[in-house]
């Protein structure tokens, strides 16, 4: 069996060192504080994730069609890349491919062509490697830099993506990858630098991803972004007036498209910070088509779409706010995939839905309703997949239980 | 007013112990969190979480101890902001350890003796490794901000990190467990 790190030290009983504390709104802090201890009751308010997809009508320029190629010898040099690098935004290490274990099968994922990016000749940007499935990329690229440039230890590279399919165009944002700085780690010699990113989204299969590298900056100056950022939005809520409630408060931020004006302050914000080289670099890549051999499923008001490395949940009926959904899939062999260490699945061990005796495998990544698997199965292996629902309105859990398949 | 008085007094359910509490304890609370969220998530969502911890607190205040609030508040603040990231479906940083089945702990593995186990071997750590392991992986620090906070160099920050998850790992083979 495995333990995270992670969760082991949440076990610590010990004493904590002392940490640099920074600034927060005591007051604020204490009035909804105040709001929730008048209340007679403690509802949960379970927030939607931010969607930061921006439809845009842009197409790139001066970009280089990268065409996936088979499985090659270069492979070996991808892993070790991968290995080098931390994926940007930070990816759980029992994905395929991340976690090093057998890659058999999966060779129509896998291209480690080495194709150039157009852009500032300060720097040349080749690819030294791709995974993808129907909701992941990963890419790594190799970065030479001209002589006469240093590198500091902390310097990284914004990445942005648009993911162009059936004649429309995305910007895939924030979680998905666009904007997450990636850090640059120094390969064999003085020139040569490696990142690797990484983003999610639904029906990558057939799409094509632009991808566009802008400015190498130092670390520090995405913390100070960060912190800019915090300020500036403190400033909105200021002038929102921070008596109301987080309902009007997230209201309002909806209705004055804050998404929006957060992203051009960061925007703004990197066009003008200082930078250790200056400019951009894009090409792109079309995703096979035949990577997704996919099955849906639809019953009890859920949609589910599975392949051989992922699933991807849609709720088709209403969830009451405050409550949350979770997968459950059982294989044939009686292996069970779920979320480990939550609330919801240490209830469902709780109460006999899968004992700590059951195999179990923990989805490798979650991205919105996305479950990634950390190693390919058969779909036929499938036995069950069902999707509970946790609802915490009243003094009371209650959990449904609605299945959405199960094999003859 | 002083972590005794505090506890004595939110024991009692006195509310403005729990304005108090806010007041000494809001800035580490969402410091925490927002470490744990490692920019992941807003202003308005450190707030809630930092709020929702102090609440907790004060539905819990009957178990709260003075020597521990600090550290008490820190785990809550972990587990709630953790709870938060999953439930939203970002990722959480994880950093497997294998255990190793055909060990003698295989029979054993109750969480509250894994977790007796894991206290006494980094009670047992020197006080530089400790304090790198709990801002790395307690307190979720970034390497960059643990070598500012502890005044070393990056590169000796990465390098201490390495050591120290190395030494971590012999003492829990040395315990029984496997590690990978």
């Amino acid at each position: 069996m495995s333990k995270n790190l992670y969760d082991l030290f949440s076990e610590y009983k010990g004493e904590l060192p002392e940490i640099k504390e920074e600034k927060c709104d005591s007051e604020r802090i204490k009035q909804l504080v105040r709001q929730q201890t008048s209340e007679k009751k403690n509802i949960k308010v379970r927030r939607n994730p931010k969607m930061f997809i921006i439809s845009i009508a842009a197409a790139l320029t001066a970009v280089t069609s990268i065409t996936a190629a088979a499985y090659s010898d270069n492979f070996g040099g991808f892993k070790k890349v991968l290995r080098r690098t931390e994926a940007s935004p930070a990816v759980n290490s029992e994905l395929p491919l991340v976690n090093g274990s057998d890659t058999d099968g999966m060779e129509d994922n896998i291209s480690v062509d080495s194709v150039a990016f157009t852009g500032s000749d300060s720097v040349s940007v080749k690819t030294a490697g791709m995974y993808y499935d129907n909701n992941t990329f990963m890419l790594s690229v190799e970065m030479k830099v001209g002589n006469g440039i240093t590198i500091p230890d902390n310097a990284v590279v914004l990445p942005y993506f648009t993911k162009y399919a059936n004649g429309q165009a995305e910007e895939l944002r924030e979680q998905s990858g666009s904007g997450n700085a990636a850090k640059l780690v120094k390969g064999d010699d003085a020139q040569t630098y490696y990142a690797t990113f990484y983003i999610s989204d639904e029906d990558l299969a057939g799409s094509t991803i632009g991808v566009r590298l802008e400015n190498i900056i130092n670390q520090n100056v995405v913390s100070d972004c960060q912190s800019a950022l915090v300020a500036e939005q403190n400033k909105w809520h200021e002038e929102f007036g921070t008596d109301s409630s987080i309902e009007d408060w997230k209201a309002y931020w909806k209705e004055n498209n804050l998404d929006k004006r957060t992203l051009d302050f960061m925007a703004s914000y990197y066009r003008d910070c200082d930078k250790i080289v200056e400019g951009s670099w894009n090409a792109e890549v079309e995703v096979p088509v035949d990577i997704a051999d996919t099955n849906t499923f639809e019953n009890n008001g859920f949609r589910v779409k599975t392949d051989t490395l992922s699933i991807t949940v849609d709720a088709e009926r209403d969830i009451p706010e405050g409550a949350a959904y979770e997968p459950v899939i059982t294989l044939k062999n009686g292996d069970v995939i779920f979320t480990t260490g939550t609330k919801e699945t240490e209830w469902l061990r709780e109460n006999g839905v899968f004992t700590s005796e059951d195999k179990h495998e923990n989805f490798a990544s979650i991205y919105s309703n996305i479950f990634s698997y950390s190693k390919p199965h058969d779909v036929d292996d499938i036995a069950e997949i069902a999707v509970y629902i946790f609802n915490y309105e009243g003094a009371e859990l209650t959990v449904e239980k609605n299945l959405v398949y199960t094999a003859d | 007013m002083d972590d005794e008085k505090l506890v004595r007094l939110l024991r009692k359910k006195k509310e403005e112990a729990l304005e108090a509490l806010v007041e000494k304890y809001s800035a580490y609370v969402s410091t925490v969190a927002r470490n744990v969220a490692g920019g992941t998530l807003g202003n308005s969502d450190i707030e809630e979480i930092t709020a929702d911890v102090f609440i907790t607190v004060w539905k819990k205040s009957s178990e709260l101890c003075a020597d521990t609030l600090r550290s008490y508040l820190a785990v809550i603040a972990r587990n709630i902001s953790i709870d938060r990231l999953r439930k939203l479906h970002y990722t959480v940083p994880i950093d497997e350890l294998e255990i190793d089945d055909s060990s003698d702990v295989e029979s054993n593995t109750d969480q509250r003796l894994i977790a007796d186990e894991f206290n006494s071997v980094i009670n047992e750590m020197s006080q530089r490794d400790r304090e790198l392991l709990l801002r790395y992986y307690f307190y979720y620090q970034k390497i960059p901000q643990i070598a500012a906070e502890m005044s070393i160099s990056e590169s000796s920050c990465k390098t201490g990190l390495f050591r120290a998850r190395n030494r971590l790992k012999e003492k829990l083979i040395e315990r029984g467990y496997g590690y990978e």
